[in-house]
């Protein structure tokens, strides 16, 4: 039996500033909802609009899976490993941050916004040598099918990223990789209806307890499919 | 948002090995504004230990660098120290998920234990 959990788009954190707009899926920084503190192994959805010129000035990571999805423009990254690299549309930019890497993003652009989602998921090993890779994908995604981003390898992690454009009136079902994860998905654009709810855009569903699920697009439709064990990370240690 | 534990002032421990790290999480935490934290850092278990044992903690909060065993330690001994306290991995490195996991441990461990209150 599924069971779910429904997160709207208007029950997100929002933060606008001069560097741009952000808005939370769950807790970050001093924003905090119990209720609201990810979902297994997944801890971070944040939705960027960086403005041109702003970002993030160096600051550190540790012990986390950062994967940010750029939507429009492009994210310049610098690390202490030495690292430099620019996210796009059709390249994902992954961070391990293992044993702790500080790090800089900014949109260079002088006149175009940069839109991200940028992605924390818990590693399944802690203080691993830091990393930083890109992997490429088709953009925009093709039609009715799944196209996976992220798998077990690329992060220190069991999860599964896949991304799908679904046409008006289709339906596309995901099946599971590991039965025992959850799966969590994100629309990015449009609107579709799964296990009998109405997702717009920004929405996001929470998924357990079932190996496959149907997609049914009621308009053109991109969705993020996050498969992720369901950890606790806030059991005792 | 809602149970922020505000106008207290809450005493954390932190331990990590990366000096940079841990001074960006004490600064992080001794200049928040929202809730008062007093931090204190030691770069070694050891250090941890002594500092553990010389003052008064709500919280115990572990940052990069340690392994997992010398968590475990680690935690069974400052358990065995002071009965309840929470000894809590910290991910991210920054303030992302900082904020959340003290709010979650101290809010959690004053709803459990009752007359838990910070300093």
């Amino acid at each position: 039996m599924a069971h779910t959990i429904l997160h709207k788009a208007s029950d997100r954190f929002e933060i606008i500033s001069d560097r741009g707009s952000s808005y939370f899926s769950f807790s970050f920084g001093d924003k905090y909802r119990e209720d609201r503190l990810g979902f297994g192994a997944l801890r971070v959805i944040n939705d960027d609009v960086i403005f041109p010129g702003e970002g993030f000035g160096s600051h550190p990571h540790d012990n986390m899976e950062i994967i940010s999805i750029v939507q429009e423009g492009a994210l310049t990254h610098k690390d202490s490993a030495g690292n430099e690299g620019q996210a796009t549309p059709d390249k994902l930019q992954i961070i391990s941050a293992g044993s702790g890497i500080f790090h800089s993003e900014y949109n260079t652009s002088t006149s175009h916004v940069c839109r991200i989602l940028q992605i924390w998921v818990y590693p399944n090993v802690l203080n691993q040598p830091p990393s930083y890779r890109q992997s490429e994908y088709t953009y925009p995604s093709p039609l009715n099918q799944w196209q996976l981003l992220l798998e077990p390898g690329l992060i220190h992690q069991d999860a599964w990223f896949s991304l799908g454009s679904i046409g008006k009136g289709a339906t596309l079902s995901y099946q599971w990789m590991n039965p025992s994860n959850g799966v969590y998905a994100f629309v990015i654009d449009g609107s579709v209806e799964v296990e009998g709810h109405h997702l717009g855009s920004k929405d996001a569903i929470g998924i357990t307890g079932i190996k496959e699920v149907s997609f049914h697009a009621e308009t053109q439709v991109e969705l993020l499919i996050m498969e992720v064990p369901m950890i606790d990370p806030y059991a005792p240690l | 948002m809602e149970d922020s534990p505000q106008n207290s002032s809450w005493k954390i421990l932190v331990i990590g090995s990366d000096p940079a790290i841990l001074a960006t999480v004490l600064r992080l935490l001794n200049n928040f504004k929202a809730t008062r934290y007093t931090a204190s850092g030691a770069d070694t278990p050891d250090t941890a230990k002594q500092l553990f044992a010389a003052q008064e903690f709500d919280l115990v909060l572990v940052t990069n660098g340690i392994d997992q065993g010398q968590t475990k330690e680690l935690a069974a001994w400052f358990r065995n120290q002071k009965a309840g306290i929470p000894v809590i991995q910290h991910y991210g490195g920054g303030s992302g998920l900082l904020f959340g996991e003290l709010n979650y441990f101290l809010v959690q461990n004053k709803d459990q234990h009752g007359t838990h209150h910070p300093a």
